[in-house]
C-alpha cells in the first residue's frame, strides 16, 4: 500500500487526534459537557399534571377557558391518569382528545 | 479549440441572460432558433460561429420556457385571474401537501418545500392541483415531519411579498426562482399527518444517513460546537446562532458553513485513502467514492454549489475509471450545463452565481498568484492563492448581492481554511468510528471540540477588528465590465490599443485604480429621513446635512430580532453605511438587536433611555436619555433628546421619532411624526397638520391588525418604506 505525502500526513493527523482526544476523556471529564440533547424524533410533550393554563391553552382544541378548567379539575380531582380523565372537563369531546393525544403526557409530577 | 464544453456554456448563458432582458414568449424563441438555424446553414459556413448561435438560441428558447410556461393543472392556472395578494383572497384556507425533501429545523420553526397534493376551498377539497410551496411551521410542540410524509395544513397560500426596503432580501424572486410560487405559514398545532409515500428510496436512504450522522455529531460533542460541526460538514446554517454566523460573515469565512467543493474534495480524500488502507483496487475506490460522493451531494439538500461540486468529482473520476485526464475548466463547464438545463433560473440564484465565480477565478487565477508569492510553503501559498483569486472574483457580486465584503477575509481564510479541513477529516474518522461505538465517536469528538474552540477564537479575534467588513454599494454596470476585462487579462501580455503607446491592460488598470475607490468612498447620500418596514422594531434612520447617520430604534419585540437582522442591516448596508455616528434607543428590550448592530458597524455614540440603557453591555460614552439634553450635530441639523423621543430641524421640516405620544404634540404643524405607539385613535389628531408614519404590524408578528387607513399616515406594514424629501 503506497500512500501519498497528504495521505499520510491525513494518517498521522487522525493518530494524533485520536490519542489527544483519549486523553481529554480521560482527564478533563468531557462526558459530562456533552449534554443530552433532543432525540431528532422525540416532539416535546405537554404534561397535563403540571402544565400551567399558559402551557395547556397551546394544545390544539384547548382554548383560554378550557385550559383554566383543566387546572380546575386538577386541583379539585386530583392528578389525570390519562389521556381520557379529560372527558370530565366540560366542553372536551373524544374527538378532541384524540387529536391532542399525541402532544401530552401524563408522567406524575415529582 | 481545447475547451469546447467552455464555449457551449458561454454561449447558453448568453442566450439566457438575452432572454432575461427579454420577455419573449417560449413559441416565438423556438421559431427564431428555427429561421436562425436555417440561415445560418445556408449563409455561413463557419462551424464555430453556427454551434454558438445555435446553443445561445437553444438557452434563449429554454429560459423562455420555464419562464412563461404554466401548465394547465399548475396552481398558478387555477389562481389565474384572482387578486392573492391580500390576506385569503384566494379562498383557500388548508391545503395538502408531499414533502419533497428533508425539512430544516431549528429552535423556533420547521421549513420545508412541499409538492401539492390538493387545496382546500370552502370546505371543498380540490384535487388535481401540482406545484411547489414553501410551508413554514411555527414550532409550538416540536411536530416533526419527515421526507414523503403526506400532511394536511390548515393554513392560507400566499404569494410571498416583494421586499418593501431598500436592500432587503427578494424573498419571491428567490422562490421563483426555484419555481416556488406560494408560501404556506402555519403553527405546527394546525398540521396533520395523513399518510406518507415515498417517489424516491434513494432519498429516504440518504436523509436515513444523515439522521445517523446528525446523532453521531451530537452524542461525541458539546451542543454549541455540534451546531458548527454540523454547519460546516452538513451545511445547515439553520442552528448556528445569528451573532457566531454574523462573525463568520464579517471574516468572509462563512463560505466554510456553505458545503461546496472543499467538502466534496475532502470526502474523497479520505474515502479514497480508507479504501486504500483495505487495498480496494483504485477503479473500484473510484466507483464507491462517486457513490458516496452522490449521497452527500443529497443529504445536504443538493444546493447548487454541492451539484457543481459533485458533477466535477464525478467527471474528475470517471477519469480516473476510463484513465483519461480531465480539464478542470471544461468540468466546469459540463456542470453549468447540465444545472442550467435542469433549471435555467439557476443563471440568477446567487448560490450558483457565487458557487461558479469562486470556482472559476479559483481555476483561471491560482497560478498566477502563486507565482507571485514565491518563498512561502506550499500549502500557505495555496491557501493565499485561492483566497485572493476567489475573493477578486466575487466582489462585484458581493456587492450587489449583499452590499458586503470583508476586508480581512484573505488573512482569516490563511488560518480558517486548513483548520476546518482537518475538522471535516477528524469529523468523517468520528463518524466512520462512531457508528459502531459511542465511545470511539467521543474520542474524535474531544479533539474536533478542542480545534473548534480554536477556529473559533480565532474568528471572534479577527471580527473584532474595526471595519473588518465594510458596506459596499452595487457596482455600476461599466465598472463591473471594467473590473472582470482587467483581471481576465491580467495573466496576460498587454494588448496594444494605438492610444499613445498604452495598453489595454493598463488602461483598464487606471481606470479601475481610480474608478473602485471613488465608488467606495464618495458618500452617495444626500439629506434624508427613512423609516423602514421592519418587523419587531421600529427603525430610522436620519442622514444630517453633513452626512451624519442617526440611527432611532424603538419599541423592539424582545422576542424576535428579525427585523434588526433582515431589514434594518441590509437596508444600511445597501446605503453603504460603515458608520453610525448616533445611535438612539428607546424601549429596545432585546439585547441580540443592539448586538447585531455593533458587531456590524461602527457606532460612535448610543443615546439610550433608561429601559435599553440596562441592556448595553457597560458600552464607554453611552448616555442615559433622562431628562431633556439638547446635541448639536453640525450646523445643518440640530437634535434634541427627550424621554418622549427625538426632534430634529431638518431643513425647513422638522422630523420627530416618538415613543410616545406626549399631551401637546398634537399642536405641531408641518412635521414628519414617526409615531412608535401604531395606535390609530392616537395617531389620527397628529395626522391633521402632520406627516404620521407608523408600523401597525409591530403589535404582533403574526396578528396583522387592519392597516390604519388616514390621509397623512403612512403604515409602513402597507405601504413599504418611507423616504423624506
Amino acid at each position: 500500500m503506497k500512500l501519498t505525502d497528504e495521505e499520510r500526513n491525513i494518517l498521522i493527523a487522525i493518530v494524533i487526534a485520536a490519542a489527544a482526544g483519549l486523553i481529554i476523556n480521560i482527564f478533563f471529564s468531557y462526558n459530562n459537557k456533552i449534554q443530552a440533547t433532543e432525540s431528532v424524533s422525540a416532539p416535546m410533550l405537554i404534561n397535563i399534571n403540571t402544565a400551567s393554563a399558559e402551557e395547556l391553552d397551546r394544545l390544539p382544541g384547548v382554548g383560554k377557558v378550557t385550559a383554566e378548567r383543566i387546572v380546575k379539575l386538577r386541583e379539585t380531582d386530583g392528578l389525570f391518569t390519562s389521556a381520557d380523565d379529560l372527558k370530565k372537563i366540560k366542553g372536551m369531546t373524544m374527538k378532541k382528545i384524540e387529536k391532542m393525544r399525541k402532544y401530552i403526557t401524563t408522567e406524575a409530577a415529582k | 479549440m481545447n475547451r469546447p464544453l467552455f464555449f457551449i456554456t458561454a454561449a447558453l448563458i448568453f442566450g439566457m441572460v438575452a432572454a432575461g432582458f427579454t420577455s419573449i414568449n417560449y413559441i416565438p424563441a423556438f421559431i427564431i432558433l428555427g429561421v436562425a438555424v436555417t440561415a445560418y446553414i445556408f449563409l455561413n459556413k463557419k462551424f464555430g460561429q453556427l454551434v454558438f448561435l445555435v446553443f445561445a438560441v437553444f438557452g434563449m428558447a429554454l429560459f423562455s420556457f420555464q419562464d412563461t410556461y404554466v401548465p394547465k393543472n399548475d396552481i398558478r392556472a387555477y389562481l389565474q385571474g384572482v387578486n392573492a395578494e391580500t390576506d385569503n383572497k384566494n379562498g383557500i384556507t388548508a391545503v395538502k401537501v408531499l414533502v419533497r425533501d428533508d425539512p430544516e429545523y431549528n429552535d423556533n420553526k420547521t421549513l420545508f418545500y412541499g409538492e401539492l397534493i390538493s387545496v382546500f376551498e370552502k370546505g371543498r377539497e380540490i384535487t388535481g392541483i401540482s406545484g411547489q410551496v414553501r410551508v413554514t411551521l411555527e414550532k409550538d410542540l416540536g411536530f416533526k415531519p419527515r421526507y414523503g410524509d403526506i400532511l394536511y395544513i390548515k393554513g392560507k397560500l400566499r404569494e410571498p411579498e416583494p421586499p418593501k426596503n431598500l436592500g432587503e432580501f427578494d424573498y419571491k424572486r428567490y422562490l421563483r426562482y426555484k419555481q416556488v410560487f406560494y408560501t404556506v405559514f402555519a403553527k405546527d398545532t394546525a398540521c396533520e399527518k395523513q399518510g406518507s409515500r415515498i417517489d424516491n428510496l434513494f432519498k429516504q436512504v440518504s436523509y436515513g444517513v444523515k439522521y445517523k450522522l446528525l446523532e453521531v455529531i451530537y452524542s461525541s460533542v458539546p451542543k454549541a460546537e455540534a451546531d458548527i460541526l454540523n454547519g460546516l460538514m452538513l451545511g445547515n446554517q439553520r442552528v448556528i446562532p445569528d451573532d457566531v454566523y454574523d462573525r463568520f460573515k464579517i471574516t468572509g469565512t462563512v463560505h466554510i458553513l456553505a458545503v461546496s467543493g472543499m467538502n466534496v474534495g475532502l470526502i474523497g480524500l479520505f474515502i479514497f485513502l480508507v479504501l486504500k488502507v483495505f487495498r480496494v483496487k483504485r477503479k473500484a475506490a473510484a466507483v464507491i467514492t462517486l457513490l458516496f460522493i452522490i449521497i452527500f451531494a443529497v443529504i445536504t439538500g443538493a444546493g447548487a454549489s454541492i451539484v457543481r461540486a459533485t458533477i466535477m468529482g464525478c467527471v474528475v473520476l470517471v477519469g480516473q475509471i476510463l484513465e483519461k485526464d480531465t480539464n478542470l475548466i471544461n468540468s466546469l463547464s459540463i456542470a453549468a450545463f447540465i444545472l442550467l438545463l435542469f433549471n435555467p433560473s439557476n443563471l440568477y440564484d446567487v448560490g450558483f452565481q457565487l458557487s461558479f465565480l469562486a470556482t472559476f477565478g479559483i481555476i483561471y487565477f491560482i497560478d498566477w498568484v502563486e507565482a507571485k508569492i514565491k518563498g512561502m510553503p506550499k500549502w500557505l501559498s495555496g491557501t493565499l492563492a485561492s483566497s485572493v483569486a476567489a475573493q477578486l472574483f466575487l466582489t462585484p457580486v458581493m456587492a450587489d448581492t449583499f452590499h458586503q465584503t470583508s476586508v480581512i477575509s484573505v488573512l482569516a481564510n490563511i488560518f480558517i481554511v486548513p483548520l476546518s479541513g482537518m475538522i471535516s477529516i477528524l469529523g468523517f474518522a468520528m463518524w466512520l468510528f462512531g457508528s459502531w461505538s459511542a465511545a470511539l465517536g467521543k474520542i474524535f469528538g474531544a479533539s474536533i471540540w478542542v480545534m473548534i474552540k480554536f477556529m473559533m477564537l480565532i474568528v471572534d479575534t479577527l471580527a473584532k477588528a474595526p471595519y473588518a467588513a465594510i458596506s459596499i454599494k452595487t457596482m455600476p454596470a461599466l465598472l463591473v465590465i471594467i473590473y472582470y476585462l482587467f483581471f481576465i487579462i491580467l495573466p496576460y501580455d498587454d494588448i496594444d490599443i494605438k492610444l499613445k503607446n498604452t495598453g489595454l491592460k493598463t488602461v483598464l488598470g487606471i481606470s479601475l485604480l481610480i474608478c473602485f475607490p471613488l465608488h467606495l468612498l464618495l458618500p452617495g447620500d444626500k439629506p434624508a429621513f427613512y423609516a423602514l418596514s421592519a418587523r419587531g422594531v421600529n427603525a430610522a434612520l436620519l442622514v444630517t446635512g453633513d452626512n451624519k447617520k442617526v440611527l432611532m430604534l424603538g419599541r423592539d419585540d424582545y422576542k424576535n430580532n428579525f427585523g434588526v437582522k433582515n431589514t434594518l442591516i441590509p437596508f444600511l448596508r445597501y446605503e453603504g453605511v460603515n458608520n453610525i455616528d448616533k445611535l438612539v434607543l428607546y424601549s429596545v428590550e432585546n439585547s441580540a438587536n443592539i448586538a447585531a448592530l455593533k458587531r456590524s458597524f461602527m457606532i460612535k455614540g448610543i443615546a439610550a433611555d433608561p429601559l435599553s440603557f440596562a441592556r448595553l453591555d457597560n458600552d464607554k460614552g453611552a448616555v442615559k436619555i433622562a431628562e431633556d439634553y439638547y446635541i448639536k450635530e453640525g450646523s445643518k441639523t440640530f437634535l434634541t433628546f427627550s424621554t418622549d423621543g427625538v426632534d430634529a430641524a431638518f431643513g425647513d421640516k422638522e422630523i420627530l421619532f416618538l415613543k410616545s405620544i406626549s399631551p401637546g404634540i398634537e399642536k405641531r404643524t408641518g412635521c414628519v411624526i414617526y409615531s412608535c405607539v401604531a395606535d390609530k385613535n392616537a395617531v389620527l389628531p397628529l395626522a391633521k397638520n402632520n406627516i404620521c408614519v407608523i408600523n401597525s404590524a409591530n403589535e404582533g408578528f403574526y396578528r396583522k391588525p387592519p392597516p390604519v387607513e388616514a390621509d397623512n399616515i403612512w403604515d409602513l406594514s402597507e405601504k413599504g418604506m418611507f423616504k423624506y424629501p
